[in-house]
Formats: structure tokens, C-alpha cells, sequence
């Protein structure tokens, strides 16, 4: 499957299988999942944009305040996952907390070179790995790694949000946010 | 695949969203399905079951549930079904969802007084196409999208001819028909057998219908008889033969205690319980027969 073939099985995972691993134990979640590998146009630079994104609002049951997260992945199909992608997704975390690989593979074998590399790479840099066998099959994407906090700076967010998010998005977004500040 | 199952009569006030709310639950807890539940119905009867009565305005205000998709399909664009997923159950024994577990994409109020607007809206603009065919053939595809993550889809029927209603009915492989036996109920149901179904929709011969009788009174001798006969099979109902009974620990279950809240099975469904099991167990067998 060519990579664009796979961010709607891959955002479809994100909503139906990761985002209950950002839900906290007792407190509430709001999200908002998007695909933004082509958008922001050219001018944003290269290795810039996550494929797909997540923005998590959430707070704990005796929480004063909502955290809001930025977490980008970044897919890779079959046979095209080098260090090079581990990178690339590294290299987001210019604009997110947390970054992820997502790769297409068939098999996984920690043993092996292919698998044994990338997942060393992403562990040493802080890059959460997921891997899946069948983009439609929601039951064969396995979360390796889970990705590592960054920091990036403040205005990165609103950056992000402005140039890669849709219409709409933004909006609710904006609506949430002016609604959770009251 | 998953068994795509809806919970339909034209009839309200039958047990629908009760027999749906009792279906997840039993399902996810004696088979250790994953259930999917969608609720269909604008009175969100299931939604406010399984998530509470507060979830309701929360989920409306989050943009997620019937309302939102319908606005989208309404536009043409993309309903993305996954996008509505919530986590529903009150129950302790599902809280790690595992094996079990139970998603639901809500419903809300927010199309209750709109719904005829939206289907003249809709008629308008796509003349030719009946919209429950429409409506079906995009909740198919959407569904699919996801179903590998589910053994069985539940898709909560509102009551009434409209087209969310049929389009539910299209979609599934199954129809558990909650019916109670009183003299209307049991001609709703047999005109639905006869026109809706075969007549209107063609369905006939590609789902299988199983009528439930829901809210029994074993105190009520003309209800005991009219089981009996069903029983014998005088109607040709083929119903599943037992009933659920009207007992006031149902309708405690289908109170939702709020969010965050959990609670056992035994203290859910109290007296209830072997109903809850005896129920599942005949709807899984007879579901799960083709399979």
C-alpha cells in the first residue's frame, strides 16, 4: 500500500485503539484526531510535517487546570522504514510532546536487524514506535514503544495549529478551549 | 467480520434501547465479545444507559454522536465513523476491557424536532436514491472501516417508518425485535414481518428476524397464554421462547449511576441477573449460528 493509502486505517487505529491510552484513569479526555500530511502547503519545510496528529485536552478528576498535548506520527509503508524515518520523526518534535512511528510491517521480529535498529533508535531518541501487519485490521497494530515527552517551544503549538489543522478543527478547538477557560 | 445485530420495532415503548443496553452487557460479559453499540435513536435511550444521563449534553457539546453525523452526511462530506467512538459501561467486571468490552457511538437530542427536515433536505438534494439507502450504504462502508475491531455490531433502532430506522435495518444480518404482548404490539409486529420487511424492503430473505417478548407479566393470564401459543409456535414467530419480565431491577440497570462510576453485574442487575445471562445466551446462539 502506497503511504497516503494508509493514513485513514492509521487514523482510524488512532481513534478506535490508541487514544484510550491517553485517557486519564479517572479524569476526562477531549481529542481531536487529524490527517495533515498535506497540509501547511510547501512552505512549512521538509520533514515538518506529522502525517497524522492528535490534540488531547485532559484533565485529572482532582485536577485544577487542562493539559493540552500535541502528538504526531508519522507513517511509513511497507519496506520504506529506515534510521532515516526514526529521524524524521524526531525532528517533529520541533512542534509536538510526543512523536511517533508508525510502521507497516509484516512481520515483527525484535531479533532481527531491521526490527532490533529501529526500535533501539526510537528508544535512544525519545520516538514512540507502532507497527501493524494489515492497515484494516485494527486487532494487528501493536504499540512497541511509547513515546517520550519533548518541549517544544511555546509558540510551536499555536504554530502548528494554525498552519496544519482544518477549518473546522481549529474552530472546535477554539470553541473548547474558551468553553474549558470559564 | 463482525455480526452486525439491530434492535428494532416500529413500536415504541417496547425494551429496545433496554434489550440493547442488556445485549452489550451480557454479550461482553459472558462471551467476552467486543461490542460495538451504535445508537441510532435521537432519544439517545442507549447513550443515556450506558453513559449516563450527563453524557448526553458533554458528548453534544464535544461535537460526537447521531447529530454530528447526520449534520456531515447532510453536507456530503466524510461521517468517519471512529471519530464518535466512546468507551461505554458502568461495569467493574469491563473495565479493563479484557477480554470484553463495549464502544458506543452515541446519540443525542439534537435532531429529535429536526429529523423530518433533515430527510426533506436530504430527499431534495438526492432525488433519485431513497435516503435509507443512502444512509445505509454509507454507514456500511464506514463501519467496515472499523469492524475488524469488534465481534459484534449493535445498532439500536429508533421506533416509527423513518429512514434512520430502515437504514439500520438494511444494515444488519440480524433483527432481535423486542415486542410485549399486548394486542398492538403483536399486529406492529406482524405488519412489520409482512409489509416492512418483505414487502418494502426486500429484506426478507437476508436477515433473520428473532422477536424477543420483553416486559412479561407471569401474573397476566392472557400474556401467559399468548406465550404459550408462541411457544407452540401458533403464530410462526419462531420467537426466542423466553421472555424478559418486567421488573423494576431492569429498569435500576438502565439507570446509569454517572461517569467514572462503576459498579458489579450482581449489583446492576440484581434479581435480574438470570434473565440478563438466559437472554444473551439464546440471542448468541441464535446469531452466532450462521457464523
Amino acid at each position: 500500500m502506497l503511504e497516503r493509502d494508509l493514513y485513514e486505517p492509521v487514523y482510524n487505529y488512532l481513534h478506535v485503539g490508541f487514544r484510550d491510552r491517553l485517557h486519564p484513569a479517572r479524569g476526562d479526555l477531549r481529542s481531536i484526531i487529524a490527517i495533515t500530511a498535506n497540509s501547511g502547503g510547501n512552505s512549512t519545510g521538509l520533514w515538518s510535517k506529522p502525517d497524522l496528529c492528535i490534540i488531547s485536552l485532559s484533565r485529572q478528576k482532582y485536577g485544577i487546570t487542562w493539559k493540552i498535548d500535541l502528538h504526531g506520527f508519522e507513517v511509513k509503508p511497507l519496506g520504506c522504514c529506515t534510521v532515516q524515518s526514526v529521524h524524521e520523526a524526531l525532528n517533529h518534535t520541533s512542534l509536538v510532546n510526543f512523536t511517533y512511528l508508525v510502521w507497516h510491517t509484516e512481520i515483527w521480529n525484535e531479533a532481527s536487524d531491521e526490527c532490533s535498529t529501529i526500535l533501539s533508535r526510537c528508544a535512544h531518541y525519545g520516538v514512540g514506535l507502532i507497527t501493524f501487519s494489515n492497515a484494516h485490521d485494527l486487532r494487528s497494530y501493536a504499540l512497541r514503544l511509547p513515546g517520550r515527552r519533548h518541549e517544544p517551544a511555546p509558540d510551536a503549538f499555536d504554530e502548528f495549529v494554525e498552519t496544519r489543522l482544518s477549518k473546522d478543527d481549529r474552530t472546535k478547538l477554539l470553541d473548547w478551549i474558551t468553553e474549558l477557560r470559564r | 467480520m463482525s455480526i452486525l445485530v439491530a434492535i428494532a420495532n416500529p413500536k415504541g415503548g417496547v425494551g429496545k434501547s433496554l434489550t440493547t443496553m442488556m445485549l452489550a452487557d451480557g454479550l461482553a460479559l459472558t462471551y467476552g465479545a467486543r461490542i460495538l453499540v451504535i445508537d441510532a435513536d435521537p432519544q439517545a435511550g442507549v447513550t443515556k444507559a450506558l453513559l449516563g444521563i450527563a453524557a448526553e449534553n458533554e458528548l453534544h457539546r464535544q461535537r460526537i454522536g447521531l447529530g454530528t453525523i447526520l449534520k456531515l452526511f447532510q453536507s456530503g462530506d466524510r461521517i468517519r465513523l471512529a471519530g464518535h467512538r466512546v468507551i461505554a459501561g458502568d461495569l467493574i467486571e469491563l473495565r479493563d476491557r479484557q477480554p470484553g468490552l463495549i464502544d458506543m457511538i452515541p446519540s443525542n437530542h439534537e435532531l429529535l424536532g429536526a429529523l423530518p427536515d433533515f430527510e426533506h433536505t436530504v430527499r431534495k438534494k438526492r432525488r433519485k436514491d431513497r435516503l435509507d439507502v443512502l444512509l445505509s450504504h454509507t454507514l456500511r462502508a464506514e463501519i467496515q472501516s472499523i469492524e475488524s475491531n469488534y465481534d459484534v455490531v449493535l445498532i439500536d433502532c429508533p421506533a416509527g417508518p423513518g429512514a434512520l430506522g430502515l437504514a439500520g435495518l438494511r444494515l444488519a444480518q440480524h433483527i432481535i425485535m423486542p415486542t410485549s404482548l399486548e394486542t398492538n404490539a403483536y399486529s406492529t409486529l406482524t405488519d412489520f414481518l409482512k409489509f416492512i420487511l418483505a414487502d418494502d424492503l426486500d429484506l426478507a430473505s437476508k436477515v433473520r428476524v428473532h422477536p424477543l417478548i420483553t416486559q412479561y407479566h407471569a401474573t397476566n393470564t392472557t400474556q401467559r397464554e399468548m406465550l404459550h401459543h408462541i411457544k407452540q409456535g401458533l403464530y410462526e414467530l419462531n420467537a426466542i421462547p423466553r421472555p424478559v419480565p418486567y421488573a423494576t431491577a431492569l429498569q435500576n440497570a438502565a439507570a446509569h449511576p454517572g461517569p467514572g462510576a462503576f459498579r458489579s453485574v450482581r449489583e446492576k442487575y440484581g434479581n435480574a441477573l438470570p434473565d440478563l445471562v438466559a437472554m444473551t445466551k439464546a440471542v448468541a446462539e441464535r446469531i452466532s449460528a450462521n457464523h
